[in-house]
């Protein structure tokens, strides 16, 4: 019994499980939007480009998350701007931008060799590097983060449901867009030391869905898939002590597996027909 | 005919306007030179075919589209200083109806304007929305998810959250096609009881029969304004070779003015023989 309460012996243990509790929570929130505007792949590619913002700004010298938060909000601006054009998709715009923001990271890095391990972590993710500092950044953006989709609840709702139809009835949508990519490029700066920035998409992506097996209503979908995330985080990291494996892994292992779940729970109540048009692109049939 | 047109008294101002308006978007405008007005009360078709500029004649009354020339106003302004707030219910086609909303959740976005900072809505606004779904009869499925009504039910919501607000005008695009015959008459006639309300209602449409000849107000659209009036007048040979490029005989039938869409089937039972000339250069009357 004793070995099941070892890891909260540890001071770093019990920082890293609230870390990942609060980004678990926060990319579970986040990616209900994400996933519904059929964006799934913007989690993976801005994670990419803000890699390239976090080695430009420990090149500088700047302060990281400022710096790695300013070069996200700004990809996410260029590629909201660039899909606007029409003419290039919006995957073929983030495919571009976050890319080339990753292969400048990259090539910073085998330009200057001596920081090459610290990166390793924001790749990857590492619990033991999660510092007070760290936690404060965190719930710092998890706060923003929830007061702005509380107070913004109906305009989000609307310009995520329908953005075109949106602006007739009053919804600033490019307001809404522009305040999104500030919280979304937030939530993934702070992200990346708990879960690293290959698996910040999965993240995103796996609670929003996991939720929209279990509901059909938005509100409900929120709560569950911030509840979900959060239950991923803490879970995944608490296993990762005994599994001895990186906590970003972890994570989203064991989301993977919550998801599993969720898919039977799904098929058992006879609403996989629902479940699967839930998902993106899968369109319900006109009736 | 749906016998809702209320006449408005002489002298009236337009409630919405097109003064030489040539409108489009960022590759150039569609239609061009407009030169249009609906009166308060009025029940308006948008009629032409696909990619005539239905669609963009019907967004530029709510300021969506781009104004190349002329100008657009609604209840005297105009649209390029201030949008107006419309009730608008786009085609059924652009909703994502796998999105986790109930018919509540639905019909209530159209009071997003009102309340914004609030991430509920206030009773007043509940008290409308319910008002609102008793009188299009679909309270009963507040708590359905979108997804699991019918085409006629799924109208009535997107019909509600346009009405939720109490505007005095209403656009719809395209509000009766893949719907069937049933379900688009109750549609129809749904929407003539909310004209006689006072409702002023413009609708996009490709139906001519179905939907256009029933209407008392027409107007024919391709990439302008072909012709505008009472499907009597405007129904003409000349006028549907003009909106369709194709010949098209006009039939009378029980008071109705009808358009003769599959034309080479009624030349076939044509008693009287059309000469190859001129088969379709004449009105017959059934």
């Amino acid at each position: 019994m004793n070995t099941l309460f070892e890891p909260f012996a540890y001071e770093f243990f019990v920082r890293g499980l609230i870390a990942a509790g609060l980004v678990g929570g926060l990319c579970g929130l986040i990616g209900v939007y994400i996933v519904l505007r059929r964006m799934a792949y913007i989690g993976h590619g801005l994670s990419h480009a803000v890699f390239g913002g976090a080695v430009v700004s420990y090149v500088m010298a700047f302060n990281f998350y400022l710096g790695a938060s300013l070069w996200g909000f700004l990809s996410a601006v260029l590629i909201s701007l660039t899909t606007r054009k029409r003419v290039i998709g919006a995957d073929a715009a983030i495919g571009i931008i976050t890319t080339a923001s990753f292969a400048l990271g990259v090539a910073l890095i085998s330009r200057y060799r001596t920081f090459t391990r610290d990166f390793e972590a924001a790749l990857f993710g590492n619990i033991l590097g999660v510092s007070p500092g760290d936690l404060w950044a965190i719930t710092a953006v998890a706060v923003f983060a929830a007061a702005v989709l509380i107070i913004g609840y109906k305009q989000f709702l609307f310009a995520t449901f329908d953005p075109d139809v949106a602006r007739f009835y009053g919804v600033a949508t490019p307001w809404v867009d522009t305040v999104f990519s500030l919280v979304l490029a937030g939530t993934i700066v702070v992200s990346m030391q708990v879960l690293g920035v290959t698996l910040i998409a999965a993240a995103i992506v796996i609670p929003p869905i996991v939720a929209r097996l279990l509901t059909d209503s938005f509100r409900t979908m929120i709560l569950l898939s911030t509840g979900t995330g959060a239950f991923c985080g803490v879970s995944g990291i608490y296993l990762s002590y005994f599994a001895d494996v990186s906590s970003g892994a972890s994570v989203v292992l064991f989301s993977a597996f919550i998801f599993v779940l969720a898919l039977t729970y799904s098929a058992v109540r006879g609403r996989l027909g629902r479940g699967r048009a839930a998902l993106p692109g899968h369109p319900a049939p006109f009736n | 005919m749906l016998s809702s047109h209320r006449v408005p008294p002489p002298g009236t101002s337009p409630v919405i306007e097109w003064r030489n308006a040539s409108c489009g978007y960022d590759r150039g405008p569609v239609i061009h030179e407009v030169d249009l007005s609906l009166a308060p009360g009025d029940f308006v078709a948008l009629l032409g075919p696909s990619g005539a500029g239905k669609t963009t004649l019907l967004r530029s009354i709510l300021g969506a589209v781009r104004i190349y020339a002329g100008d657009i106003s609604v209840g005297g302004t105009s649209v390029k200083r201030r949008r107006p707030r419309i009730g608008y219910v786009p085609q059924l086609q652009t909703i994502d109806w796998t999105f986790p909303v109930t018919v509540e959740e639905a019909v209530m976005m159209g009071c997003t304007a009102e309340s914004r900072w609030l991430p509920w809505y206030p009773r007043r606004i509940r008290d409308r929305v319910t008002a609102v779904l008793e009188q299009l009869g679909i309270d009963h499925l507040r708590r359905q998810h979108i997804g699991a009504l019918s085409g006629g039910q799924q109208q009535r919501v997107f019909l509600a959250r346009a009405l939720v607000s109490n505007p005095n005008m209403l656009l719809l695009d395209e509000p009766t096609s893949s719907l069937d015959i049933k379900t688009r008459d109750e549609i129809l006639h749904l929407l003539a009881a909310l004209n006689r309300q006072g409702v002023t209602i413009v609708l996009a449409t490709h139906e001519i029969n179905a939907v256009a000849a029933h209407l008392p107000h027409v107007v024919c659209v391709n990439g302008g304004i072909v012709a505008n009036g009472a499907p009597a007048d405007v129904f003409t040979p000349e006028t549907m070779r003009r909106t369709y490029g194709a010949e098209m005989p006009i039939v009378h039938y029980e008071g109705l003015v009808l358009v003769a869409e599959r034309p080479h089937l009624l030349h076939a039972r044509n008693p009287n023989g059309a000469t190859a000339g001129g088969q379709f250069e004449y009105e017959h009357t059934v």
